[in-house]
Order: C-alpha cells, then structure tokens, then sequence
C-alpha cells in the first residue's frame, strides 16, 4: 500500500557534524559526526518512527530536515524542492509545512506569553488569514487540539504537562504544514497522558492527511504509531523497513538487541525472555569505530565487520502485503532475508 | 515471620505558603526479606515522598505527620539524626534516577565507596578498598581498580548507575529503595540495570521497594505492585494477578494505555481523560471519579477503604467487581 505513495522527503547522503574546537583560537580539532550520512525517504501520508539510543544522532537528524540545524552536506528535498541550499528566508516560507513538536514543551513555549498569542504567533508571522479572523482561527486550534477555549488566556505554567504538550500540537498546526517531525512528544509526560497524546497524532494525521516523523524511545509507541521504521545507530540509519516487519523480524544484531531489551508489561513473558546483552556503552560519535560502526559491541562481529563499512542493502520483507513488497534496508555484513526455516 | 520493613498509615504534608499538599495520605505495606514489591504512580502520586519519608528525608516544608515505619520492628520515625546516620547507608539503602544525587562529584569513586564501608563497617582503608573493587566487578564496571581513582563525571550514564548501586549494596543493606534509577536511561542500559538488580536480589536476598512510573519495566522484576494515586495506595497486589486483572479501574487504564501487541497498530489507544488531580485538598470521594469510567454517585461522595479482592489483594475502588480483565495479549519474544 504505501510503497505506491510518492516521496514528501527525500534525504540523500545527509550529514551533520559539529565542530570540536579547543584552545584560544577555538581551532577545530576535530568533529562529532551526529550525522554521518543517512538516505531514505519519507512518503506523503506516512508516519517513520525513528529509534536509537541517546547520542545515535536521531534527534539531529530531526532538525536538519527542517533545516533548524544546517546540514555539513547532502541534500534534503520537500515536495520536489531542494532544502540545503535555499536561502533562508525562503527557508522559512517552505515552513509552513514542515512544522515540530517538542518533547518538553514547557521549555518550548515563551513562560511569559498567554497562550492566545503563542498559538497565534505563526499565523501573523507567515500572515495566514486576515488579522481579523486570526484569534477565531486560534480558538479553532484549541478545539482542535482538545483544549477549550478559554485556555487561551492562560499561561504555560498554570497548565499540565498533557495541555502544554497540547498547546505545542495546536501552534505546530497553526500553519496547515503537510510534515511534522515529533521528537520524543510524550516521554516527558505522565503514562495515563500518554495515551491521549498519540491518540490526537493518530486522529490529527487521519483527518488532516499529515506525514510524520515520530522520533521516539519508547519501542512499543514507535511499533504502534509507524508505518515503517527506521533505527538509528552512531549517525547512520542502519536498517529501515515496515515496522511490523522491524519488530517480528529485525535483520540488523543492533535492532534485535534494542528489541530484546524494550520492556513488556506482562510478568510472564518478561520472566522468560532471553536478552541479547550488549557490551560496553555506545563509543562517542567523535571517534566513531572503522568499519561497521557496531561492531565493538555486536556479537555477530567478524573481521570484515572490523574493517569494512558495511552497505545498505534491500532484502525483499518476508511480510509481502497485498503483492507488494515493501523492501527491509539493513547496513550489515550478516544479515541474510528470513526464510521460512528461519 | 517479622516484615523487614512495614509501613502504617505514613502521612507525609507539606505546609506551604500557598496551602497544604496531602503529599501522602496514609499509606501501608510490608516488605519480607527478599522480597520486591514496585510502588507504581504518575508524577504527584506521592510515590517518591513516600519513600523519602521512610528514611527521614523528605524535603522542607515536608514533615512526616502521623504513621509508623518499622524496620525489623524498630520504630524509625523517631530516630536521632546519630542513629539515622546507622539506618541509612547501612540498613537501607536508596537508589535514585539521577546517580549525581548520591554521588559527591568531588570525590572519588574509590574514596566515596571506601569510606562508606569503612563506616558502616568498621573496616581497614585496605579491606575497604579490596571490597569496592569486588563490588565495581560485581556490577559490572571494567577494570574496577582503575575506575577507583575517577571522579563521578568521568562515568557515562549506566557507569554511574552502576557504581551506585555497587555503593548502595556494598554494605548489604537489609532494604534498597530505588527511585525511579533507570528511567534517564536508554532502553538496553534500562535492561542491564534491571537485570543486575534481579541477580543481585538473587545472590543478596535484600528486599526491594522500586519506584516507578512504569509498569513495564517492572513487569519481570518484582513479586507485588502496590498503585498509587493521589498520596494513597488504591491498589495492591501480587504481580501476575495485577496485570492480568486489576481490580481498580486506574491500574486498568494505565495497563490498557500502554500499545499491546495484539492491537491493530494506529488504532486509538485507550487513554484514561482528564490529569491526575491537584493535591491540596482532601478528598471526600474517590480521587479518581473524575476520570473514571465506572464512576456512580456513591464514588463522588464517600471515599473507598482498600479492602480484599482475593489473596493477598487488595483494591480501594466500590466497583472493583465491575473491572474487566486486562485481556492482554501474551507478546513473543521479538525475533
């Protein structure tokens, strides 16, 4: 189904790297390579739920989409349009339809401002509507979101997590973008709001068509939300593939282990699983290993694995829906497709 | 048998300026020796408060105001802060999600753990630093002498988890209390963490109070879950049963607002509505009528006592013969 949908964002050879810079002059001794080198696409209509450990880069990789961050090199194209090397005012026109969502959104709402103005804020700045009809458009955003009006004459402050994170929602769709990247949008929030948070992504994108990126920790979220997946590991994407395939028959030792840990609440088959322990802590994206960059702590690691970068390759999924097979991306010297026996 | 540790009817408010907060608002249980129980609640349940008055530490303008903790059947509440300094460290030991509040960053490991065992224990500087090293091994930090002579900040994240545990452990306490120790961190440390943890029990036969928000992570890791909502207790029980059929509409809501996987992916979650409620008032209904599906008149106008459910269960809820079974279903092993 979805591999018949056109690409929205299409990242080719993306990279992200900040400058390491030491002693008086600030020389750059060396950079931390956040990035390093990603391509896949985003289709129109979809939701990519994008996993990795702290420090895997998938939070960088968020901005730079969005150009928040500006890319080392590669190219990220909307809608057909090259983002990399617009100038930044036009830049911040193509806004309007890629929009963010924050994973605390108290710090990412002026403390100061009622939130009235802070929904409103992107309507006068890219002037959307007439300044007349602006405020009824807010309190349209408000409902929108779950929130009744009267919220905004209040401030962030006097408002629960589950509200500002609402709020965050409804300034984000303040512009009717077409792609929003959500980065950890409910790991701030308590469990019982959880819920409802992901329930108002999974309504706001049938009703309002949107693409997402959902960046997230919690794997069962991501599995429940996404449409594919894709996982991140020291800056690269080192598989990707449709997430029901992901999560029953993950290719690459680095997605089975993060699997293997990922919490199941349920007594009985928590007491029985077997982990997959992966040693040592994830190496700084300032010195990332030779050759495949997983290979100190994967437990499949062979000598080309310690020398050689492994490609990308497609494996055809073994979930074939509908005729179509949606290929699984895997960045791994061992991985081989599943077969029947397997 | 004597609990090793039991709590009753533990009050804990906080007079401020703006009101008082019924923080905890009676609350019970007992812990057996090696024995784990998991105290599950939202932010502001009084989960963590709870704990901290157990071991006199609960920050101003906190006061533990009425109950009794027993340890071993010794009253703690009324200790000196001498006799404290015995208890704490020693005779239970607390673990928090952020190792850098019981970490000092200007020490040393070796010289932080050394001097805790030396304490407590009376040991020698030689025994006490052999001792650290076998318990830096024992948790799992490589070249255990060498990580003697760093400083706190020179450890990533899980590092610094593990040494304190390896601190908290060293004197092997009767009772760890962890707060919430795994929830700053990435979801395969989460499972190192936890796994330690459960070998240790093993080995030590500590008993366990662990503090989560998160009833996943402690699916596999204790023996009772006791709910909190609201500075009170409005659940308990063994941990099988709890998650197959809880017994009180909130522990079903946060049970059924977590994705299974037998649920079509993009469906609607079930979500409980509304935010957990503000605590400086007293409720005379059950805190959770607002948000609760089985709400009727008697829940919004007299509050439910916990009473039992069935063995070793208890629910404070008037309609808990009225909640379904979760109906989970059993997840595989991923791959």
């Amino acid at each position: 189904m979805s591999s018949a949908r056109p690409a929205l964002v299409e990242v080719r050879q993306l990279e992200k790297h900040f400058p390491i810079r030491r002693g008086m002059l600030r020389r750059e001794v060396g950079a931390v390579r956040a990035v390093d080198g990603v391509t896949f696409d985003i289709r129109e209509g979809e939701t990519l739920g994008l996993v990795g450990e702290s420090g895997s880069g998938k939070s960088t990789l968020g901005r730079a989409l969005l150009r928040l961050l500006e890319p080392t090199s590669g190219s990220v194209a909307f809608d057909g349009e090259e983002l990399t090397t617009m100038d930044p005012s036009t830049v911040r026109l193509r806004r309007r339809d890629m929009q963010m969502v924050f994973q605390d959104p108290y710090s990412s709402l002026n403390p100061r401002i009622p939130v009235g103005r802070i929904v409103r804020e992107p309507l006068d700045i890219h002037g959307i509507d007439e300044p007349s009809r602006r405020s009824r458009r807010v309190d349209e955003l408000l409902e929108r979101v779950g929130l009744d009006t009267g919220t905004r004459d209040r401030f962030p402050h006097e408002l629960s997590g589950g509200q500002r994170q609402r709020i965050g929602i409804a300034r984000a769709l303040a512009t009717n973008p077409r792609f929003i990247v959500a980065d950890e949008p409910i790991s701030a929030l308590d469990v019982s709001i959880q819920a409802q948070i992901v329930n108002l992504l999974l309504d706001l994108r049938s009703e309002l068509g949107l693409t997402y990126l959902f960046i997230a920790h919690d794997l069962a979220m991501v599995r429940h939300i996404s449409d594919r997946v894709a996982v991140m590991y020291l800056g690269r994407i080192v598989e990707l593939g449709p997430a029901g395939e992901i999560f029953a028959r993950p290719l690459h030792p680095y997605t089975r282990a993060l699997l293997s840990a990922m919490p199941i609440p349920d007594p009985a088959a928590e007491r029985k699983r077997v982990r997959i322990p992966l040693t040592g802590d994830i190496p700084s994206p300032a010195h990332p290993p030779a050759g495949c960059r997983f290979h100190p702590r994967c437990p499949l690691a062979t000598e080309i694995c310690r020398s050689e970068d492994p490609e990308v390759r497609s494996l055809p999924a073994s979930l074939d829906r509908a005729g179509e097979a949606d290929p699984h991306r895997v960045a791994c010297h061992h991985a081989t497709p599943y077969t029947r026996s397997s | 048998m004597t609990p090793v540790l039991e709590v009753r009817d533990l009050v804990t408010r906080f007079r401020t300026r703006h009101g008082v907060i019924h923080a905890v608002d009676g609350i019970s249980y007992s812990l057996d020796d090696g024995e784990a129980l998991a105290i599950v609640g939202e932010s502001g349940s009084g989960k963590t408060v709870g704990a901290l008055s157990l071991l006199g530490l609960v920050p101003e303008p906190g006061v533990v105001e009425g109950g009794e903790v027993l340890l071993r059947g010794q009253s703690l509440l009324g200790l000196s802060s001498r006799e404290w300094r015995d208890v704490r460290g020693r005779r239970i030991a607390m673990i928090f999600q952020d190792p850098l509040t019981s970490l000092n960053p200007v020490l040393t490991v070796g010289r932080q753990m050394t001097e805790m065992l030396r304490r407590h224990l009376g040991m020698g500087r030689a025994d006490a630093e052999i001792r650290a090293v076998e318990w830096l091994d024992r948790v799992g930090i490589p070249d255990a002498w060498g990580r003697l002579a760093d400083y706190p900040h020179r450890l990533s994240g899980g590092q610094r988890q593990r040494v304190m545990i390896a601190m908290a452990l060293s004197c092997e306490p009767d009772v760890l209390i962890a707060d919430e120790p795994t929830t700053a961190l990435d979801v395969t440390v989460q499972a190192q963490i936890v796994d330690l943890v459960k070998d240790l029990r093993d080995d030590l036969g500590m008993a366990i109070l662990w503090i989560t928000h998160d009833l996943a992570v402690v699916a596999g890791l204790v023996d009772r879950v006791a709910v909190m909502y609201a500075g009170r207790i409005v659940e308990e029980a063994p941990v099988d049963r709890i998650y197959a059929h809880p017994r009180h509409p909130y522990t079903r809501g946060l049970l059924r607002s977590m994705p299974a996987i037998g649920l079509r992916s993009g469906t609607r979650l079930e979500s409980i509505d509304g935010a957990p409620p503000d605590l400086s008032r007293r409720f005379a209904s059950c805190a959770f009528a607002p948000r609760c599906p089985h709400a009727v008149e008697r829940c919004r106008s007299e509050p439910p006592p916990l009473v039992p459910t069935g063995p070793a269960s208890m629910s404070a809820c008037w309609r808990w013969q009225d909640v379904e079974p979760t109906t989970r279903a059993v997840e595989g092993e991923p791959a």
